[in-house]
């Protein structure tokens, strides 16, 4: 075994021995690290307002009203153009956001533990389904969801949460990712069992902890509605797992990959805590009634840290409806998965497919495979509409595009070149 | 009007390509379809043709479409052409439910025990992808040709460190255990053993050797270029080495060119400590006489006629007498033949460059200079390999004519083309072809040539003369192609020597002026 | 494996390029697998480079 080998085995060993768990909720300005009252963070690598897409766009207006910045669209715009907000990715703050993935300082987030590194990673609450934020809308509605969140699903949650952790020391989301995986979802675009899981797991502690009937029952009544819940603190688990394993000199093994709805971003763990970047992809998914491929955006979220942790695309074999759903076969989905095998280091220990005799999914990206057997990865995710607040087009499998693999694996080789 | 399109990072083989282009061009409309990686060979090709590559960015790793038809057909013309690289309409409509893996390791997963690799990548990657299979303790079998020297060296040198062979670059044909590998003829197994730089030339004496009811265990290629000095006859060496240790091979072959001198030296010494019989044929070389342990023959069908009679126990140097004996026979008759037929020239058209060559090479015994694309000395070589001069031999497997069309083999339609022109040429007696059957060849490659010959427009001649390589075991049905070629008027020989001896004969008598 | 293994026992094989070998094989009951294969991302450049640090002499 060559310092490549050895590296890429330290990286993947690191990030296997993560273990994620929900310890508590807080609002982004008090928890999130580096974050400051005048910042909005986003989804993806790098961006400035002038660059963003209609989705991130119209995300960012939203949270610029709901933080009282501005009244009104138009207003929030000035605000912005004035270089009143200061834009930096979720990836810089221990963060990950999906769609949009816009974080400011007066929102609600989950607090992610890794119990083995006491590392934390921080996620929003999930909105719903529809006009909501992440997709880019930023009416009424949407601004008054948010404020509902924050006053109401946000305390009930947290004193759920707090009560359920101080029985349990934390909530196990490794364990909940593993039993989903094995109830048809892959936690990507499929999260309805995580969810139910989730669900099951707090509501004794929410009625325990609950003050008023009606605020619970509202909170339970927006949880169980939305099939994506689990989403953000899986994005979180993710997060945290990836954050562990740090710089590893020599490791070929992608930690990071991210979309801002304008450009794709990789981070590599053997190149310290560089972007390397490309025009995102444009998704070739189903589309829903009624949209057409003119309407879609370029891919955006942060919610391709989940193939980048072994599981959503890449454990689409686990989730033969979905790739039903989006126009494939199960033997698609199978299809899927196994050549994800061939560009990843290893076999997850935990997380496994039953449908492949229960192999460990495909973990641990190596760049270098990606280079020389010229497959990307493929994600499994929802495409948004190019204009703000439009709302979700369509969904299904999307090929990462290959410029910024290609841009990091040429730095691999100028940084490690004897 | 022509129109291209580039697919930047979609990957496909030629062959896919080429047959994809075919398809297009059988629709209404279609004047003219070209399908090629970006390379700058294909780019210049496709600019040659007037398509617009001008502007174009674009890699060698990126597909561009050409296709000459009306502007309002282009859109479904591309969608169809997409369609077709997705799902070939040639291809059987069962529904594939294997994963076809993407890699070296990923294949390895699936058929672990693997002990061979054949690959027939662009030769740009061919090499390092030969490299990683050695590396995984594979036999390479490298069909993919422009490899360079350089690498060719490398991959030798380390196959030999690990005790494993390769076979190529530019290797087109194999047997192993009797399974053919690449351009191969169906064959029994039987007590020989054949190293061979050539693959036609194997094809010819294991089909020569099946006439004769003798069976090949292995035929192992060694790529054109293994006998020169720089690359030490390294996998030739060890080819020999390992049917020197089977203890079911009795007799010994080795076919090509004459090696260099040192490496010459270390092959034959091999071959004559075998313990084994050894029958050496290196083409082109006048007659030797036999050594001990070791026989010499000069052509093809000589060296299976030997190799026959070692298996059988018989006296060679009879079966050699017969042999002789048997062309003087069929030169006697090809000069009888030739004598009423209008025209002075022969020309050859071969699909086989071992075959083209052992037919030239027959041919300019008899009469002379005999020009050529890839003639016997290099003054012969033709200016224009599309107009032959006099008596020529043309291999339309050779790299010019290999650019943006099928082999030969894989397709007759190209040489089907000129055959026709040459045989209108009133200057041309007798046309000389080879049809090689078997593994990899075209499905029934008479039938192009056949309705090429019955759609000549001339009075008298010229005369056709052809050799079919084949067994009764080849997919295409010997019988079929004999009778197909027969009903046309063509002359048939059981060997491609008889066939070059015959066809050269006939022209023989005639003035060249 | 080594030569002497190839020929004791008989080809299974790998075939990387033109699928019309792969189909071949098949009928003649060996056993074999189709290597889908792509070309490298970033060209024979970039693929020379990263074998060239691992200390991979060819390509």
């Amino acid at each position: 075994m060559d310092k490549f080998e050895i590296a890429n085995r330290e990286a993947l060993e690191r990030l296997q021995r993560a273990e994620p768990h929900i310890v508590d909720l807080g609002i982004a300005l008090e928890v999130i690290p580096g974050m400051e009252r005048n910042m909005i963070l986003h989804a993806g690598p790098p961006i400035g307002w002038e660059d963003m897409s209609g989705p991130m766009i119209g995300a960012v207006t939203g949270a610029t009203i709901y933080e009282g910045w501005a009244g009104t669209p138009e207003e929030a715009t000035e605000y912005i153009d004035k270089g009143n907000v200061d834009f930096d990715p979720c990836h810089h703050h221990a963060a990950v956001g999906p769609m949009a993935g816009i974080i400011s300082p007066n929102m609600p987030v989950w607090i992610v533990e890794d119990r083995s590194s006491g590392k934390r990673s921080f996620a929003t609450l999930n909105e719903g389904l529809g006009k909501v934020l992440r997709m880019g809308a930023f009416d009424k509605d949407v601004i008054e969801r948010l404020h509902w969140m924050r006053e109401v699903l946000f305390p009930v949650l947290k004193a759920g949460v707090n009560r359920y952790v101080r029985e349990n020391g934390g909530l196990n989301l490794k364990s909940l990712i593993s039993q989903s995986l094995h109830m048809g979802d892959e936690l990507h675009n499929r999260n309805r069992a995580a969810t139910s899981l989730l669900i099951r797991a707090l509501v004794p502690s929410l009625i325990e902890s609950s003050c008023s009937n009606d605020s619970l029952a509202r909170v339970v009544r927006f949880m169980a509605g939305n099939d994506h819940f689990f989403l953000n603190p899986g994005m979180a688990a993710a997060k945290v797992s990836l954050d562990s394993v740090g710089y590893v000199e020599g490791s070929s093994m992608v930690t990071v990959m991210a979309r801002n709805g304008t450009e794709f971003g990789i981070q590599v763990a053997g190149l310290e805590e560089q972007w390397f970047t490309c025009p995102a992809a444009l998704p070739d998914v189903l589309l829903f009634p009624g949209f057409t491929r003119e309407d879609v955006n370029r891919d955006i979220g942060d919610s391709a840290i989940m193939e980048t942790y072994g599981v959503g695309g890449f454990a689409i074999a686990a989730a033969p409806a979905i790739v039903q759903f989006v126009g494939g076969t199960p033997q698609d989905a199978i299809n899927y998965t196994r050549e994800m095998y061939e560009i990843c280091l290893g076999e997850n220990k935990n997380f496994t497919i039953p449908s492949l005799n229960f192999r460990g999914t495909p973990t641990g990206i190596d760049l270098l495979k990606i280079i020389e057997t010229g497959i990307t990865p493929v994600l499994d995710t929802g495409a948004a509409h190019r204009e703000a607040g439009k709302g979700q087009v369509g969904a299904g499998i999307v090929r990462m595009p290959s410029e910024a693999f290609v841009s990091a694996a040429t730095a691999f080789a100028d940084k490690y070149y004897q | 009007m022509k129109r291209v399109e580039v697919f930047r990072g979609e990957y496909y083989d030629s062959v896919t390509l080429m047959l994809v282009a075919k398809e297009l061009k059988k629709i209404e409309g279609v004047a003219d379809a070209t399908l090629n990686m970006a390379t700058q060979a294909n780019l210049h090709i496709m600019a040659y043709a007037s398509f617009p590559v001008d502007s174009i960015a674009a890699s060698p790793d990126d597909l561009i479409i050409g296709i000459d038809c009306s502007d309002d057909l282009w859109p479904s013309v591309l969608e169809k052409a997409k369609t077709y690289l997705v799902s070939p309409p040639w291809k059987s409509r069962e529904v594939s439910t294997e994963y076809n893996p993407k890699s070296l390791e990923g294949a390895l997963s699936v058929l672990p025990e693997a002990n061979l690799a054949l690959i027939s990548l662009p030769g740009r990657y061919a090499a390092a992808q030969a490299s990683r299979a050695l590396e995984r303790g594979l036999n390479v079998m490298l069909y993919s040709d422009n490899v360079s020297l350089e690498e060719e060296i490398r991959l030798k040198t380390l196959a030999k460190e690990k005790g494993l062979l390769v076979m190529g670059p530019d290797c087109g044909t194999a047997v192993i255990s009797g399974k053919g590998l690449g351009f191969s003829n169906v064959c029994p197994i039987g007590p020989v053993g054949i190293v061979s730089a050539s693959g036609t030339g194997l094809q010819e004496v294991m089909v020569q050797l099946n006439r004769l009811g003798v069976g090949v265990k292995h035929g192992l290629g060694t790529g054109g270029r293994d006998v020169k000095s720089s690359v030490g006859g390294i996998s030739s060496l060890a080819a020999i080495d390992a049917l020197k240790d089977d203890s079911e091979i009795s007799v010994i072959v080795a076919i090509g060119k004459p090696p260099s001198p040192e490496v010459r030296q270390k092959i034959t010494d091999s071959l004559k400590s075998s313990g084994k019989h050894a029958v050496a044929c290196f083409m082109g070389e006048s007659a030797r006489s036999d050594e001990p342990g070791l026989r010499y023959t000069t052509g093809l069908e000589e060296c299976a006629v030997v190799t026959a009679s070692l298996v059988r126990g018989e006296d060679p140097q009879l079966a050699r007498e017969r042999l002789w004996n048997d062309y003087r026979e069929v030169e006697t008759r090809g000069r009888r033949e030739g004598a009423g037929i209008s025209g002075r020239f022969l020309r050859g058209l071969f699909s086989g460059g071992t075959l083209c060559y052992e037919a030239a090479q027959v041919a300019g015994e008899l009469l002379g200079e005999v020009y050529g694309n890839a003639p016997l000395r290099e003054e012969l070589k033709l200016p224009d390999s599309l107009d032959p001069i006099e008596n020529s031999f043309i291999d339309y497997g050779e790299d010019e004519f290999t650019q943006g069309r099928l082999h030969p083999m894989i397709d007759p339609s190209f040489r089907a083309s000129q055959l026709k022109i040459q045989a209108e040429d009133p200057s041309v007696a007798v046309v000389l072809l080879d049809i090689v059957l078997g593994y990899g060849s075209a499905a029934n490659p008479s039938e192009e040539i056949v309705k090429a010959i019955n759609s000549i427009d001339r009075k008298n001649g010229p005369l056709f003369v052809a050799y079919v390589c084949g067994t009764e075991g080849d997919p295409q049905v010997y019988g079929r192609q004999i009778d197909l070629l027969r009903k046309a008027g063509v002359y048939l020989f059981e060997s491609n020597r008889r066939a070059a001896i015959f066809a050269a004969a006939a022209v023989a008598g005639k003035e060249k002026r | 494996m080594s030569l002497k293994s190839l020929l004791n026992n008989g080809p299974k094989v790998i075939n990387i390029g033109m699928e019309r070998f792969y189909s071949d094989l098949r009928e003649q009951e060996v056993e074999t697998v189709m290597v889908d294969w792509k070309p490298p991302l970033g060209g024979k450049e970039l693929l020379g480079k990263l074998r060239k640090i691992r200390g991979d002499s060819v390509g």
